[in-house]
């Protein structure tokens, strides 16, 4: 780690942890938050809101963290764009929705953002997470610690390397 | 008061209308719409689809766990459930009396939390409507349009959310989950430079919210009567006020009006709620439906939230948000306000009220103390009751010999609005449905009776963020006459 004090990535980390492997969001954001890395701001919520457009930083590379049905098994990178889809007229935003309300709403062109998808099947209420979900979230956090193991300045740089621009890993949300 | 829409004498005769799911509410909900040979709407019911998960998730915890794990129930209104849940946990512990501290601190989350879910649904999900018009291009009438169109509405609207949420995470010190109440008060004061921060964050918040007031009275009167009357109904009014009859939204006394204002119930404890609220099952909904006991489950449903507590309380003890209230009396001319859409004008005072009771807080010594916590004789059954952003929020637990929760009943503002959210849509079904086509317009003129109660349905379900619009019309038989979905990105096909 270097000494840099400038937010360098933005980690949007969201989620339930009473909700089965819902979890795997919230676990990841205080795994990183632990790590207590220079340049590293996590933002930990239930939901994606309106209010999170004012987390993002000019030019610096957002990465959100969610359990995802998108996927079957395992974790995915997926390089987000902007995209103005109805969630924004709902309690929970899409991160996409996001990335266009702070373009519209900042009159700001949004940072380079990703997704990262970690499979999950069961979300009841009260449930624990699944040990497919866990060896998911574990993987993730593996691919997360090595990614924070390069010097701050390179993270974006990293992320658009392990997802490809042109080859988004998982399937767009629909 | 009661329908005369909520069942048909012969249904099997009927044409079904199907609309689900209702967007931009929080979670599921169907509308299903039967009419006869011409057209004519002769039943119309929304089903809410709800899980009554609550209570299995609570039963069998720790009664200290209480005010923690119920912040999970929902994504929409933690900071509601935990201060319900450390209301009713309080009198476990028999802390009747909380140190002036600790309840001024509790008193700054609710604050917080109410503004910043007033000003969500306000200017995010409802104000679409309002600035262009339920009949406006689909493609306008939505938040984005708002950006576009209202760029300085949209900025106020979150920033004001982002404040009401700066003020949660420094007073329970999380934004999410945070533990700040705990049996019998707090378990974190405020540090003095997080009172500083907020002070230094507050200078444009009285006036975003008295800018949001106007635009809310100015939206409701610019279409009137068609504003007045929409969503039609008359209805009984429940909310906390307090014991001097002032808007009260942490901790009061339960009253009770009729339609006509007339007092029903007043000065009730809230620990005393289940000697005159009930709850009816209808077979057709998985939702229950509250009713005042002495009046029956006929006459006795009513309606909670900010229209509710406006129309009850006699004033409101800040300035600004009081003279706002004395134009809303007037506009009723001294009865209670019955318009659904009235709904946006009383919450946006609300509003106002909490943006003044936030600064006035942080300028109270009280709120920096260090005495945070009461104790009293252990007691084996607690009711917290507050008024949540949506309406009147019931917590009641019963804890065994061994600390555990053997019990737990809540009923949350969507239920208490469940009567009233029905009687909304089939006001609109009514006057809006014509011909064999469900159109866009109908649909969204439902969605808007709806959302003007802003229900939380997320409490039990996963929200994931895909709300696929399909409606179909079929006659009798079950054939299909007419069919119309909206995709995820918002398209009709």
């Amino acid at each position: 780690m270097d000494t840099l004090t400038e937010p360098a990535l933005v980690v949007f980390a969201w989620g339930n942890t009473s909700r089965g492997d819902d979890a795997a969001g919230p676990i990841l954001a205080a795994r990183l938050r632990a790590l207590d890395a220079p340049g590293l701001v996590v933002i930990e919520d239930m939901q994606l809101q309106i209010e999170h457009t004012a987390d993002i930083v000019v030019g610096v590379p957002v990465l959100f963290i969610d359990a995802s049905v998108a996927i079957s098994a395992g974790f995915a990178l997926e390089p987000l764009r902007p995209d103005p889809d109805p969630s924004v007229t709902t309690h929970a935003v899409s991160p996409r929705a996001l990335l266009q309300l702070y373009e519209t709403a900042m009159r700001t062109p949004a940072p380079r953002a990703w997704q990262l998808h970690v499979a999950g099947r069961a979300f009841g209420l009260g449930e624990g997470q699944g040990p497919e979900s866990r060896a998911a979230t574990d993987g993730a956090w593996r691919f997360l610690a090595e990614l924070l193991g390069h010097p701050a300045t390179q993270w974006g740089r990293e992320l658009a390397a392990a997802a490809g621009p042109q080859n988004p890993s998982v399937e767009p949300a629909a | 008061m009661t329908t005369d829409l909520e069942t048909a004498p012969h249904p099997e005769t009927l044409k079904r209308v199907v609309i689900e799911p209702l967007t931009r509410v929080e979670g599921h909900g169907k509308v299903t719409l039967l009419t006869d040979a011409d057209n004519v709407v002769q039943q119309a019911r929304l089903h809410i689809v709800e899980f009554r998960g609550f209570e299995r998730f609570i039963q069998g915890r720790p009664y200290w766990d209480a005010p923690v794990v119920v912040q999970r129930l929902c994504g929409i209104c933690p900071v509601s459930h935990h201060l319900a849940a450390g209301k009713a946990i309080d009198r476990i512990v028999g802390a009747t009396t909380l140190t002036p501290t600790a309840r001024k601190l509790r008193e700054l989350a609710h604050y917080g939390q109410i503004l910043q879910s007033h000003a969500l649904h306000f200017f995010m999900l409802a104000s679409p409507d309002l600035l262009f018009g339920f009949e406006s291009a689909v493609a306008q009438r939505n938040f984005f349009g708002v950006i576009e169109r209202h760029p300085d509405i949209a900025r106020k609207g979150i920033r004001l959310r982002k404040y009401g949420q700066e003020v949660i995470a420094a007073v329970l010190g999380k934004r999410v989950h945070g533990t700040g109440a705990i049996p019998g008060g707090m378990n974190k004061a405020l540090e003095a430079a997080e009172r500083d921060t907020l002070i230094a964050d507050f200078d444009p918040i009285i006036a975003w919210s008295q800018d949001a007031v106007d635009l809310a009275r100015e939206c409701f009167v610019a279409n009137l009567p068609h504003n007045a009357t929409f969503g039609d109904m008359r209805s009984n009014f429940v909310s906390l006020v307090r014991p001097d009859g002032a808007l009260e939204l942490y901790d009061g006394v339960l009253r009770a009006c009729d339609a006509n204002g007339e007092i029903l119930l007043d000065g009730i404890s809230d620990q005393d709620y289940h000697q005159h609220i009930r709850e009816e099952v209808r077979n057709w909904s998985y939702m229950k439906f509250p009713y005042l006991s002495a009046l029956g489950t006929e006459t006795g449903w009513y309606r909670v939230g900010p229209l509710a507590r406006l129309n009850n309380c006699d004033f409101i003890d800040t300035p600004l948000a009081e003279t706002e209230r004395q134009a809303f009396v007037a506009f009723g001319r001294g009865a209670p306000v019955h318009a659904t859409l009235a709904y946006h004008w009383a919450r946006m005072i609300e509003l106002l009220h909490c943006a003044e009771k936030i600064r006035e807080l942080l300028d109270d010594p009280d709120l920096m103390g260090s005495d945070l916590l009461v104790k009293g004789e252990r007691q084996s059954e607690g009711i917290g009751v507050v008024e949540a952003t949506r309406g009147t929020l019931i917590h009641h637990y019963e804890v065994d010999d061994n600390d555990l929760i053997r019990k737990a009943n809540l009923i949350v503002a969507t239920t208490n609005n469940n009567q009233a959210m029905n009687e909304a849509i089939r006001d609109v079904a009514r006057k809006k449905l014509d011909g064999n086509e469900v159109d866009e317009l109908l649909l969204n003129n439902i969605e808007v009776a709806v959302r003007a109660y802003d229900p939380c349905l997320s409490c039990a379900t996963h929200a994931v963020g895909k709300m696929p619009l399909v409606v179909e019309l079929r006659d009798h038989s079950g054939a299909l006459v007419h069919r119309l979905s909206r995709d995820s990105r918002g398209h009709f096909d």
